[in-house]
C-alpha cells in the first residue's frame, strides 16, 4: 500500500477513537494512553506499506494496537491506573453524593481492567467495549477461539472479585 | 440434573451460540435456580463494565501525530546509538587486544622453549660425562 501524508491523515481521523479508547482502558491513565496511541500509529506509518490487504486494515491496525500496546507494557513494567483523567469527562449529576460514588466506581473500574494481566486484559478490551466476536479476536491476537474463551473467563473471573462490592 | 458450565453461561451472554444452543440452554435456565443466579451475576457484572465510558482524544491529536512523523530521531535514539556504537567498538577492540596478547605470549613461550633448546644442546649436551668439573675447565679454556 503507497500511503501518503494526507492518505495516513484520513487513516488516523478514522481509527483514532478506536486506537485512544483502547490504549486508555489497556492503561488506565489518559497521559500514558496519549503516549500508546502516538506510538501505535507511528508503527502503522512505518508498516503501512508492507501491508498487503490480507485483512481488513482495521484488522490490522488492532492487531498493531495489541502487539505495541504489549511492548509498551513490558518497558514500562508496571502500568499505573491512577490519576485518570475519567472523572473529569464524567457527566455531572445533581446530587453530590451520587457523583462521587460514581466517580468510586469508575476509579474502581479503570484500575481493575489495567490491572489485568496483558493478554487477559486485550481480549477482554475487545470483546467488552469494541464488540469483537472470539473469532475476530482470535485473529487479531493469534491465537485460537478457545484460548480467547479462556483468557476472558479468567478475566471475568477477576474483576468479578475485585468489583464485587458494587455487584 | 446437569447444570450449565461457566464456558456456555459466557458464551451465551457474548452470543456465541447458534440458535438450537441457545434454546437449550434458556430453557434450562428457566427452570434451574442455580444457572439463572450464576448467569445474572455474570450479566450484572458485563452491565457494570459497561459504565466505563469511551475516553475521546484531545481535538489536537491528529496534526500532533502528523507533527511527529516529520521530526528528527530524539536526542535518545541518538544516544542509544552512540551507546550501542561504542559498545561495539569496545568489544572489536577487545577482542583483538585478546588475539594480539595471546600471540605474544605463545611467541615468548616459543622463543624460551628454542633458546632452552639451543643451550642444551650447544653447550650441556657437550658435556657427555656431566661431570661439573669438565665444565669449569671448558669455560676457564
Amino acid at each position: 500500500m503507497n500511503c501518503t501524508e494526507k492518505d495516513f491523515r484520513t487513516i488516523i481521523e478514522e481509527h483514532k477513537d478506536m486506537v485512544f479508547n483502547i490504549s486508555y482502558k489497556y492503561t488506565g491513565n489518559y497521559d500514558s494512553a496519549q503516549d500508546l496511541s502516538q506510538e501505535i500509529f507511528l508503527r502503522v506509518w512505518r508498516y503501512i506499506n508492507n501491508f498487503r490487504g490480507d485483512s481488513s486494515l482495521k484488522t490490522w491496525i488492532y492487531r498493531i494496537a495489541y502487539t505495541t500496546s504489549i511492548n509498551y507494557a513490558k518497558k514500562h513494567n508496571k502500568l499505573r491506573a491512577e490519576n485518570g483523567m475519567i472523572i473529569g469527562t464524567m457527566k455531572s449529576h445533581d446530587d453530590p453524593h451520587r457523583n462521587i460514588l460514581n466517580k468510586n466506581i469508575m476509579q474502581d473500574i479503570e484500575k481493575s481492567v489495567a490491572s489485568l494481566p496483558n493478554r487477559q486484559k486485550m481480549v477482554f478490551i475487545l470483546k467488552q467495549y469494541e464488540g469483537k466476536s472470539y473469532r475476530e479476536i482470535g485473529e487479531i491476537m493469534n491465537i485460537t477461539e478457545k484460548a480467547v474463551e479462556n483468557l476472558l473467563y479468567r478475566a471475568r473471573l477477576t474483576l468479578q472479585k475485585k468489583l464485587k462490592g458494587y455487584l | 440434573m446437569k447444570h450449565i458450565s461457566d464456558m456456555d453461561l459466557q458464551r451465551l451472554m457474548d452470543n456465541e451460540l447458534n440458535d438450537e444452543q441457545i434454546n437449550i440452554i434458556t430453557e434450562h435456565l428457566s427452570h434451574c435456580r442455580e444457572c439463572s443466579e450464576r448467569y445474572r451475576e455474570l450479566t450484572s457484572l458485563d452491565r457494570l463494565l459497561n459504565t466505563y465510558p469511551n475516553i475521546e482524544p484531545a481535538a489536537s491529536f491528529t496534526d500532533n501525530m502528523i507533527a511527529q512523523l516529520n521530526k528528527k530521531p530524539s536526542h535518545g535514539f541518538i544516544w542509544r546509538f552512540a551507546y550501542a556504537a561504542a559498545a561495539v567498538i569496545l568489544t572489536v577492540i577487545s577482542f583483538y587486544a585478546g588475539i594480539h596478547m595471546y600471540n605474544d605470549y605463545h611467541t615468548a613461550q616459543n622463543e624460551k622453549s628454542s633458546s632452552n633448546e639451543f643451550f642444551a644442546s650447544s653447550t650441556f649436551s657437550n658435556y657427555s660425562d656431566n661431570s661439573f668439573s669438565s665444565i669449569i675447565l671448558d669455560i676457564n679454556k
